[in-house]
């Protein structure tokens, strides 16, 4: 079996290639998107293990492009990983697995992400 | 059509309804048909709730029987909809008549449809009512469908909200209008039954009341002498009242007006027993400190309606005027009476009485304070007037707590004063007279008013004759000065007479000011007679001040509608400085997220790659270099708070921006036209901070045109019944702003551009909205963007002319 691979969407370079550093470590393979039409393009191409979302970008925000992808894939985890703290109790409406505030500490996501892929207790 | 585009639509649509001046039945009328169009229901209808009575209301409709509109009333334990005004809780039923809510309202039209989507409109937490909407066929409501109504509900809410404000706009201006007309009635009356009848009618318009009462003072009771509008008791209240009794008599004690909008606090009182209104405004007439009668309105109107809202603080204002106007006229109409009774000196009072009437003329004709002031003291010292020899005005400054000498009037000396009283011509009307005569040179040139106003003295009992009237609010009638207690020889000799006359002047309660008068030249004795209509002459000097304060609150409250009406049609999320911050903070996360997270790698794996560490002090360094490029675009954009405004001219501002543009438009082949009308005058703003949303919009017009193109910069001046101001337009002919971003433009942080930081809009809007201006932004046809702003002239000297012309051109509704 291969590497379990993981779908970054941020529209910042800078996040996207520490996730990127970080997620390489724990040893998934990583695709990265900046924005919701580069993301709806690879997962047409390939379906990941769990996909990793920012809520700001610009034209389309994290939160319609979790509906979009919803609205033919129930199943695919996805993390919510925004700087927002005020969304946080809103997450499972919108049918995402885990919400994550952004911190230099990324041990919170980590935890979530051994949750949701690996079945650990955090 | 994508639903996004629906959803904006819609709400630019409703927008638009809550901007427009149209009566709310006429709004909620039109938001329906927009419903109907946008939602595909067959029938659609509003009901509001009643808080009083907890009835919902029927407001509009379509496709249910319109002629019950606002006749239905459905009690809120009753049906679906008073099962989703209760709850707070959409309800969405495919075959309404299968639940057991359902209970159908007879007469209505309900039966021939199936399917039922309710959603409740919510204000501040309290569902105020809902939408109804309905289809013949049975229908399953999908989840976008349910969300599109809820933002229609929140949109609906605005729209009422902004509905009151307005209508209570126009009938504060309307008021104001009456309230003028009222004075002019009541000045030219002889008849105290016809006056207090149009009082107590004007006073029942003026608030839309139901019905009002005015009781008159005869020794120590009140005696009820007039009342209009609906029942209010029957004879039970038309017993005199003993003055400290009950809620009326206790207004009359204490000469202090009060609304009480909640009948709980009453307590037994015979007044509010007999009438049991739900809210009154009670205000005593007041002539100085003296209690002539007593004014009281009670209101039931807006309670059968459906949309009472009880009585405001600015209504007592009004009522508070119109009661200063009436007790004065009560006053002249009791003192002309007595006056028919002494034959002798009827000719000459009468003539007094007069001039009184030309002045309440005068003081809703005359705009500028000065000259009114100028005007009053006249009448105190022309010959054919009162004929003292000299008038000194002296008033209170809050700010510096003294007694400061405002004008004097009258001639210098002896010779001066003889000359003077020949060359004068018999006067028909003095006001008149006054007004075309050119004796102003005679009023602020002179040794008098110049010796006048160095006068200043402190509001305690060192400061003399002057600051004791004030405190004491009666009159002093000095005849030999030396011998006064409060007098000293210093003072005597300052002003030149040992025989005068200092009288108060008192509005509503309010020591404003003192008037000095003599008779320094003819010697002339100074007599009771004399300072009884002194008394009364000072009470238009503080009417003008009291009205010019009044006529700056109705601008004001103006204003501010204008500002929320905008604040709405874009309904704006981010609007308070709270929520910048929320933002700022949101955009602070991401860099340091970068910072930290790459800091701990580091510092966690010693034997990093060289190549990756570069890297990674590469990507901190960025992110160092963000950070401190958002703090410095705050720290010069958010000096917002402290607004410092001076009177500035906007054109020489444009000319002042464009001059440091002219290099780089040179450079970017952009041609800068300039359309700067001669008419917009000066206005009252912060150059700095406006320079700065002028220069943004110049930046981005650059920054939208690479290849070139053409930036028009235009003002012009805008005068209508609602707006007196300036409107500065930048337009260009560049790239223009994709529509679906463009009810982002102005939120904090939002940026098209890769380098920007999302705050030139935001903080642009910010500034025009502090100015109590608006900011707009439209497509121009054939490409290219037009940014608007509208400021409002809010200018001391033009308020009076303003508000006048403002209230005269109101529209009813």
């Amino acid at each position: 079996m291969g590497k379990k691979c993981i779908l970054v969407v941020d529209d910042e370079e800078n996040i996207r290639f520490l996730y990127n550093e970080e997620l390489h470590d724990m040893g998934f393979s990583v695709e990265l998107a900046k924005n919701a039409a580069e993301a709806e393009e690879k997962l047409r191409d390939k379906k990941p293990d769990l996909i990793i979302l920012d809520i700001k970008m610009p034209d389309v925000d994290g939160i319609e492009l979790l509906n979009r992808i919803r609205s033919n894939d129930t199943t695919t985890p996805i993390i919510i990983s925004s700087a927002y703290n005020d969304y946080k109790q809103d997450f499972n409406v919108w049918g995402a697995e885990a919400y994550v505030v952004k911190s230099s500490d990324l041990t919170e996501l980590k935890g979530e992400i051994k949750r949701i892929l690996w079945g650990d207790n955090p | 059509m994508s639903s996004d585009i629906i959803d904006v639509e819609i709400l630019r649509e409703i927008g638009r309804i809550a901007n427009s001046d149209i009566h709310i039945d006429e709004r909620l009328k039109v938001i329906i048909s927009v419903i109907i169009e946008k939602t595909g229901a067959d029938a659609s209808s509003i009901l509001l709730l009643d808080q009083h009575d907890n009835n919902l209301i029927f407001k509009a409709t379509q496709g249910l029987n319109p002629d019950l509109i606002n006749k239905i009333r459905i009690p809120v334990d009753k049906g679906i909809v008073g099962y989703v005004v209760r709850n707070k809780e959409i309800v969405a039923l495919s075959v309404a008549a299968d639940d057991p809510r359902f209970e159908p309202v007879p007469g209505i039209g309900e039966e021939r449809f199936k399917s039922v989507l309710a959603v409740p409109i919510l204000h501040k937490g309290l569902a105020i009512g809902l939408i109804y909407n309905q289809t013949v066929a049975e229908k399953t409501y999908t989840k976008r469908e349910i969300e599109l109504l809820e933002v229609i509900a929140e949109q609906v809410t605005g729209v009422i909200r902004n509905s009151q404000l307005y209508e209570k706009t126009c009938q504060h201006l309307s008021s104001l209008l009456s309230l003028n007309y009222f004075n002019e009635r009541v000045n030219s009356s002889t008849n105290t039954g016809d006056l207090l009848n149009d009082l107590a009618g004007e006073s029942l318009k003026m608030v839309k009341g139901d019905a009002s009462v005015v009781w008159i003072v005869a020794e120590d009771k009140l005696v009820p002498m007039a009342h209009a509008g609906g029942d209010i008791g029957g004879p039970v209240i038309y017993e005199p009242i003993k003055i400290g009794e009950g809620l009326i008599g206790k207004v009359a004690e204490e000469r202090k007006g009060l609304i009480v909008n909640s009948p709980d606090v009453w307590g037994e009182d015979m007044f509010v027993r007999a009438a049991s209104p739900k809210a009154v405004i009670v205000v005593p007439l007041l002539v100085g400190k003296k209690v002539v009668g007593v004014l009281a309105v009670a209101d039931k109107v807006g309670a059968e309606r459906g949309d009472y809202i009880g009585f405001e603080p600015e209504e007592l204002e009004i009522l508070s005027s119109l009661s200063v106007y009436a007790a004065m006229a009560i006053n002249r109409l009791d003192i002309y009476k007595k006056l028919e009774r002494v034959s002798a000196e009827r000719e000459k009072k009468i003539k007094e009485l007069a001039i009184l009437h030309e002045i309440g003329v005068a003081i809703q004709t005359v705009p500028d304070f000065n000259t009114l002031i100028r005007l009053i003291l006249g009448c105190i010292t022309v010959g054919d007037g009162l004929g003292f020899n000299r008038a000194m005005l002296f008033l209170v400054n809050d700010e510096t707590n003294m007694l400061e000498g405002t004008m004097g009037l009258g001639p210098d000396s002896m010779d001066e004063a003889v000359d003077i009283w020949r060359s004068m011509p018999k006067i028909d009307n003095l006001v008149k007279w006054l007004l075309t005569h050119d004796y102003k040179d005679q009023g602020t040139g002179t040794h008098l008013n110049n010796l006048v106003k160095n006068i200043r003295v402190p509001i305690d009992s060192s400061g003399g004759i002057l600051p004791m009237t004030l405190i004491k609010g009666k009159s002093f009638n000095v005849p030999d000065a030396s011998q006064h207690p409060y007098i000293d020889r210093d003072f005597i000799e300052k002003i030149g007479t040992n025989s005068f006359a200092v009288v108060p002047i008192i509005v509503r309660e309010q020591h404003i000011g003192v008037i000095l008068v003599d008779n320094c030249y003819t010697e002339k004795e100074i007599t009771e007679g004399d300072i009884e209509y002194l008394v009364h002459f000072t009470s238009y000097i503080g009417l003008a001040i009291h009205n010019r304060r009044l006529f700056k609150k109705l601008r004001e409250s103006h204003n501010d509608i204008l500002v929320i009406q905008n604040k709405l049609l874009r309904s704006e999320k981010l609007s308070a400085l709270g929520e910048l911050t929320a933002e700022l903070v949101h955009e602070l996360k991401n860099p340091l997220m970068v910072i930290g997270g790459l800091t701990r790698r580091i510092i966690s794996n010693p034997n990093i790659d060289p190549d990756k560490y570069d890297r990674y002090n590469r990507a901190i360094q960025d992110e160092v270099s963000r950070i401190e490029k958002l703090l410095k675009e705050i720290q010069t954009n958010s000096r917002l708070v402290t607004t410092e405004l001076a009177e500035t001219d906007i054109n020489m501002l444009i000319e002042d921006i464009i001059f440091f543009y002219e290099h780089t438009s040179r450079d970017r082949m952009v041609d800068i036209v300039k359309e700067l009308s001669n008419d917009v005058g000066r206005c009252l703003i912060d150059a700095d901070r406006f320079k700065q949303v002028i220069i943004n919009l110049v930046h981005n017009s650059m920054d939208a045109m690479p290849g070139g193109g053409t930036l028009t910069i235009k003002t012009e001046p805008v005068k209508d019944d609602y707006n007196n101001g300036i409107m500065l337009t930048v337009m260009d002919t560049g790239t223009g702003i994709p529509p679906n971003v463009i009810d982002r433009i102005f939120d904090p942080f939002f940026t098209t551009k890769d380098d920007g930081t999302g705050l030139g809009l935001a903080m642009s809007k910010k500034i025009v909205e502090a100015h109590g201006g608006t900011i707009d932004y439209r497509g121009r046809p054939g490409g290219g963007a037009i940014f608007t702003i509208y400021i409002p002239k809010v200018g001391e000297g033009s308020m009076l002319v303003q508000a006048n012309i403002s209230s005269k051109k109101v529209r009813h509704h």
